[in-house]
């Protein structure tokens, strides 16, 4: 292919990207963000796979058979623990704005300085070939696709203008300072680039995947055949099983180990898992997810090796360039394009995020500091700083992409890709003790994570950088062969005359067994300084204290709010500064009005630059504008515990006070229904002693006038005397009822259940109205069954409901009264029915109530006592009957009640 | 709390993966055989792998969701 054609590719490949960063960052603004999701994050945890997996792994599996899985195993098993451990890092992140691993290190142990700078300088140490790596796969995959076959042009003596790896190193670079610099606050998220990387993790993905299927089943006829084939040469089939013996099998578990702490601990990993996490619920998704993207670019590894081995035999193809190799030799051009792209993706989203992580720790823990260092730097203070700060990261990015093209033209020409890849892992694992020691054990100490890392890297320089070193033709191999200093224990590869693990094994074996036990054995008789206690309680119980980060304060001295205002307003800008100031006051009620400033303002001050600059250095510019006074170590730890008890104590006070806001408002409610009770009861007594005094004063004034006229006729003394008997007998009808009334509603009444006759209570209750059927001229109509209607109730009860129905029909009735009874399911339904003038509509419910009539004194008051109803009503609840009233289409009103037959 | 119950049950997985794809179980099936054309170690690990994916992805889908009372820490 045309070398235009593919620097055009190249450059539309990359215009993509810039796209869609672009509209990454569009849709934050508009708050609609497209990382905000799991499935976003565990993809762009897939920056894991670089173009050392691309190129790399088929590399290695050539020669080496399944073992390069192993960097992929660690991570599954790790996923297991991402819950438990990388949610715990993500919330220490959060709370204390950490935003990369030395400053993760650093402000465990006490905001340090020095193992700020150790940890920033090794991380250089150990990104930066695996940066170069990147690099140089770009240029050989370019190379290829414009030969169009794996011969190898050696690059390295084409300097920048002539050079593909030059172009495509600045052009990522001005990508990373575009999308990278955005904001001086690091802690911040960056939208548009963690949206790139995910888009570059699908295409790196399905590139491969179209490789492996292309080769699998295009240049063979599936895997058994490939399979087959390969049996059948002794070099191949040996990469069936794991070769090696024991130390294969070290080896095997060596490296799944050395993956595991990769997973958690490589400065872009770090960035991609925990800086840029947007919400700790993602990583649900991402436990399985990731692994399933590792599972996934893995599968077809070993049949790309196998056929890469078989088709280019004896033709000295490296086997690092098998994968583009293969569609090319096949005359695939568009699927080697898509390989090629795929390659350059997996390169450039490790470069992008790789660079952007060390550019933050090196301007946060190296050139920030030494900076403020100088007097000068430091008065010269102002606004402008915050350009400064963006400025000091992009010449660090530039910096970081420079020292990887050196290296990569000095030195990394001679190595295969995996070989430089597994150095970095081991580099970094060197910071596993002092990280997750640090997450789990209180007591670990500056003094022992600094100096574990320190001795651990010199092994790991020893034992892995020297021998490359000596490869590169920098150091005479008698080094290798005899040992430094000629001394025989100390070889390179053979530490203390060791010889039964492979180079990468000895060097992690080595290296982490010193830095552990130094670690370990400096921690336990360190005296460790206030700081570091303070930030060891936050670390490992930061479950405990999440809270308490955001209201205490350990700081103690004397601060002015104006000189922390300009601070903050140096490198954030004043408004950005004066408004998160005020957030953090109003909510937790802090006077701004006053000249000197709350403790816990200092804190959240330098919370606040520990986003920017770094804690170390956050920690010395506050200090620069305050005096503190040393605190003692049992204060930090009162102050501490203080807090955390205050927030339980808030929460259990909290919960408290909603018990008696509970109790409360049952109470009132209790406090209403007795008031309202105590209302009906005044109302019912007013309304019978008002129904009693009607009678008693007909009584009385009949009785005066036959008293008071003795010479009355007899008739009329008669008639008289026969008014006062009917009012008493009123009288004594209504006190009876009220006493009735009284003792259902009370429940004192006690129902006598018996099978009845209803036939029998009808012809009882006729029987008893029949006097005053005659004395109006009525005729009663009877609707019943010939059976017997057989229920289970109180018969002195029923007969009461119906005698009051009966006579309250007679009442209103003009000519004819109805009684019906129906069966219906399991319930009777009787019915009287009368022709007089009905009920208006909206009195039908409320003739049931006590009183009703005498209440609406409006109605032309007929006899009766304006109980009876009310009397039905109870004695049919206490039946579990019903009882309800309606209007006759043709007039008159209809009264209905109904009984269970299932009773009993 | 999910994290009460989810890990656990995540540990324990963790554990029982180390345990397959370390020495005395690779080396059971460290053999030069082949199952339906594909090479036993292949099977094995990649078996192995898949299966171990399908569990992590039912524990942390499956295990049931906290109720609405926020965590206290958060």
């Amino acid at each position: 292919m045309s070398n235009v054609g593919l620097i055009l590719v190249s450059l539309g490949y990359l215009t993509l990207l810039f796209s869609i960063a672009y509209w990454a960052e569009q849709r934050k603004r508009q708050g609609k963000s497209v990382i905000h999701n799991g499935y976003v994050y565990a993809l762009s945890m897939a920056v894991y796979c670089t173009a050392w997996t691309y190129y790399g792994s088929v590399g290695r599996a050539a020669v080496r058979g399944i073992d390069f899985v192993a960097i992929y195993l660690g991570p599954t098993l790790v996923a297991a623990l991402f819950w438990p451990i990388l949610r715990k890092m993500i919330r220490i992140a959060k709370t204390q704005r950490i935003n990369s691993i030395a400053d993760f290190i650093s402000t465990r142990y006490g905001k340090n300085f020095s193992i700020a700078i150790v940890v920033t300088l090794f991380c250089v140490a150990g990104i930066i070939p695996y940066i170069a790596l990147q690099i140089k796969a770009i240029a050989e995959s370019f190379d290829i696709m414009h030969a169009g076959r794996a011969a190898v042009i050696d690059s390295s003596t084409n300097w920048f203008f002539n050079d593909t790896a030059f172009y495509s190193t600045a052009l990522i670079g001005f990508f990373i300072i575009l999308y990278g610099t955005r904001s001086v606050d690091a802690s911040e998220k960056h939208e548009g680039l963690v949206a790139a990387i995910a888009f570059e993790s699908v295409i790196k993905l399905v590139a491969f995947l179209a490789v492996g299927a292309f080769v699998v089943w295009g240049l063979f006829d599936g895997p058994a055949d490939l399979f087959e084939q390969a049996s059948q040469q002794p070099q191949n089939a040996s990469l069936f099983t794991l070769q090696g013996g024991a130390s294969g099998y070290l080896g095997w578990t060596a490296m799944i180990v050395l993956s595991m702490f990769a997973i958690l601990l490589l400065p872009r990993q770090f960035q991609v898992q925990v800086v840029e996490n947007t919400s700790e619920q993602h990583v649900n998704k991402a436990i399985w997810i990731f692994p399933l993207y590792l599972f996934l670019i893995s599968l077809f590894v070993l049949p790309i090796a196998l056929a890469g081995n078989l088709i280019f035999a004896e033709t000295g193809t490296s086997a690092d360039h098998y994968v583009l190799a293969l569609p090319l030799q096949a005359d695939k051009p568009l699927l080697a394009l898509l390989t090629y792209i795929g390659g350059f993706s997996a390169a450039t989203s490790m470069m992008i995020v790789s660079t952007i992580a060390l550019s933050i720790m090196l301007s946060n823990n190296l050139i920030m500091p030494a900076l403020l260092s100088l007097p000068a730097f430091r008065n010269a203070v102002d606004t402008s700083i915050q350009k400064t700060i963006l400025y000091i990261r992009r010449f660090s990015i530039i910096g970081v992409l420079m020292l990887a093209y050196f290296y990569d033209k000095w030195i990394a020409h001679q190595q295969s890709l995996v070989s430089i890849g597994l150095v970095s892992f081991a580099a970094v694992a060197q910071f596993a003790p002092a990280v997750l020691g640090g997450m789990y054990w209180k007591q670990a100490s500056k003094n022992g994570a600094l100096w574990g890392i320190i001795a651990g890297f010199m092994i790991w320089f020893f034992t892995l950088v020297v021998p490359s070193m000596v490869s590169g033709d920098i150091l005479d191999t008698t080094v290798l062969t005899d040992g430094l200093f000629g001394w025989s224990w100390l070889k390179p590869f053979h530490l203390f005359g060791d010889s039964g693990m492979d180079y990468i094994t000895h060097s992690l074996f080595w290296s982490l067994l010193l830095n552990t036990g130094l670690f370990c054995l400096i921690s336990l008789y360190d005296k460790r300084n206030a700081q570091e206690v303070y930030q060891a309680e936050l670390f490992v119980d930061i479950n405990r204290f999440a809270g308490v980060q955001e209201q205490a304060s350990t700081w103690r001295g004397t601060a002015y709010l104006p000189d922390l205002k300009t601070l903050l307003a140096n490198f954030l800008g004043k408004d950005r500064a004066e408004s998160i100031l005020q957030g953090y006051a109003r909510r937790n009620q802090i006077q701004l009005d006053q000249k000197q400033a709350d403790p816990r303002l200092v804190s959240f001050s330098e919370r606040v630059l520990s986003g920017v600059i770094g804690s170390a250095a956050a920690r010395t510019m506050v200090q620069s504008v305050t005096k503190e006074e040393e605190v003692s170590m049992d204060e930090v730890l009162n102050i501490l515990h203080e807090n955390q008890q205050m927030i339980g104590m808030n929460k259990e006070l909290r919960r408290k006070s909603q018990e008696l806001e509970r109790a409360t408002r049952e109470l009132t409610r209790a406090n209403e229904q007795l008031r309202s009770l105590d209302e009906v009861k005044d109302e019912f007594l007013y309304t019978v002693t008002h129904e009693l005094r009607t009678p008693l004063t007909s009584i009385r004034a009949l009785s005066e006038i036959v008293f008071d006229n003795p010479d009355l006729p007899i008739e009329q003394q008669q008639e008289y005397l026969g008014a006062v008997i009917r009012e008493t007998e009123r009288l004594s009808h209504l006190i009876t009822q009220v006493l009735n009334l009284e003792k259902y509603e009370s429940g004192r009444q006690k129902l006598h259940l018996n099978a009845i006759d209803m036939g029998e209570v009808w012809r009882h209750t006729a029987e008893a109205a029949q006097p005053l059927l005659r004395e109006k001229n009525l005729t009663l109509h009877w609707h019943l069954p010939n059976t017997m209607m057989l229920l289970t109730a109180d018969e002195y009860l029923i007969r009461q409901v119906a005698y009051n129905l009966l006579s309250n029909a007679i009442k209103f009735a003009q000519h004819d009264i109805h009684v019906r009874a129906t069966h219906n399911y399991d319930e009777w339904q009787f019915t009287v029915e009368d022709d007089g003038r009905g009920i208006p509509e909206e009195e039908l419910v409320l003739i049931f109530d006590k009183f009703f009539q005498a209440k609406n004194q409006t109605l032309q008051k007929p006899e009766g006592s304006g109980l009876g109803l009310a009397i039905c009503r109870k004695i049919m609840d206490m039946h579990e009957g019903r009882i309800w009233a309606e209007n006759r289409p043709e007039g008159g009103a209809r009264f209905i009640f109904t009984l269970r037959t299932d009773r009993n | 709390m999910p994290e009460r119950r989810k890990s656990p049950k995540l540990i324990l997985l963790f554990v029982i993966l180390f345990l397959l794809l370390s020495y005395p179980i690779m080396k059971l099936v460290n053999l030069p055989e082949r199952i339906a054309g594909v090479p036993l170690l292949y099977a094995y690990v990649f078996g192995v792998w898949i299966i171990a994916i399908a569990a992590l992805a039912f524990t942390v889908e499956f295990t049931p969701k906290p109720s609405s009372k926020p965590d206290p820490h958060e």
